[in-house]
């Protein structure tokens, strides 16, 4: 094995344990567990036998292994890029209902009866 | 705005009676907001909430010295997010109808009133102001982009409308409830479109002129702020495809 090989490995074998980790505090859910641990168990593996590669590109005709990879990381990349666009709209949506909440309910004493439903100053940064 | 064109004499009795809300989402508009506040309360139309989206000058305290109750969103959230809070306080103050209005003056409050009539009368849920069928000005720059965003609300939110990004906007209690406005910035405008076609409302345009100024051109939507409102709008839509 050479030293590539190993420094590959062991990142990525890190990265396995760190996901393991999140699972067990309950910090991701199952399916995000079980799709990561899959990304860097199959990373460990073509790392560790790059012939795989070769034989995948052959049964897919692509000519070298590692083209194997790289075509497949661009729609995996695009999916996860995709994924985290929705999570960050499904935040932004979350804090405009938290900013529409207070904005409705909550009335500062000095507002009331100017009919400014805040507790700022205008012109406040 | 501009109330030469006709007189609003009867306009306390008509329009105040029914239960009439204006929303007006502003950001940064202390220039033209009392203004605005100003003709719309002259022209009848005394329920004026203003929706502050954030501002950092003096928006909130000018809205409500010229008479309009003022809701403050504590960070700016975008347009969208403002129309769903001003759409949503009208409602829980029991407005019947729900007038929406832009903030930098570029809507007359005479039309403001033609637009009223067709919700008042039982005619239609929603009226939507339409800038491209009335007699105006509008700068040709601004006139191709507001047809690509036809045809893209027409793709994307199934519903084809002359002026798919006006700000002038009138809606029935009915209709208003309906609304399900989940998006924070300028794609509101398209997403109110596909609400209404998801709905089955009726819809009726009315001729309305807009009043370009530099300040309102200059507070207009943008070709780069257009090309993020049709991204989101794709997004959105492959978002919604996936779930």
């Amino acid at each position: 094995m050479r030293p590539s090989q190993i420094l590959l490995d062991t990142l990525l074998l890190l990265a396995l344990l760190a996901t393991i980790g999140k699972y067990r505090e309950r910090r991701i859910r199952p399916v995000e567990a079980g799709l990561w641990s899959g990304i860097w168990l199959t990373g460990i593996v073509l790392v560790t036998l790059p012939d795989a590669t070769t034989v995948l590109a052959r049964v897919l005709g692509i000519g070298r292994g590692v083209d194997v990879v790289i075509y497949l990381s661009v729609p995996v990349g695009f999916y996860l890029v995709f994924r985290l666009y929705e999570k960050i709209e499904r935040v932004n949506h979350d804090l405009t209902k938290i900013v529409r909440h207070l904005a409705l309910e909550a009335r500062a004493p000095a507002a009331r009866g100017t009919g400014v439903a805040s507790s700022r100053e205008p012109g406040a940064q | 705005m501009d109330k030469t064109a006709e007189g609003w004499e009867d306009a306390p009795e008509i329009v105040g009676a029914a239960g009439v809300c204006v929303v007006v989402p502003a950001f940064n508009e202390e220039r033209t907001i009392q203004h605005v506040i100003g003709e719309l309360r002259e022209a009848g139309l005394r329920r004026v909430v203003v929706i502050d989206d954030g501002s950092q000058d003096a928006t909130a305290l000018l809205a409500a010295l010229a008479g309009a109750e003022v809701v403050r969103h504590v960070l700016n959230r975008g347009l969208g997010a403002a129309l769903g809070t001003g759409i949503h306080a009208a409602l829980v103050r029991g407005a019947e109808v729900i007038v929406t209005c832009d903030a930098d003056g570029q809507h007359a409050a005479t039309d403001v009133r033609r637009a009223l009539e067709p919700v008042m009368n039982g005619d239609a849920d929603v009226v939507l102001g339409s800038r491209l069928l009335g007699a105006g000005h509008m700068p040709w720059q601004r006139r191709v982009a507001n047809r690509i965003a036809n045809v893209c609300t027409r793709a994307l939110c199934g519903m084809w409308t002359t002026d798919s990004q006006s700000g002038l906007r009138v809606f029935s209690r009915k209709a208003a409830e309906r609304l399900e406005l989940e998006c924070d910035g300028m794609e509101v405008s398209s997403v109110i479109a596909g609400e209404i076609a998801r709905h089955g409302l009726r819809c009726v345009e009315v001729p309305i002129r807009s009043i370009y100024t530099e300040y309102s051109l200059s507070k207009g939507q943008s070709f780069r702020v257009g090309l993020r409102t049709l991204r989101k709008l794709l997004l959105k839509k492959a978002i919604g495809a996936g779930r």
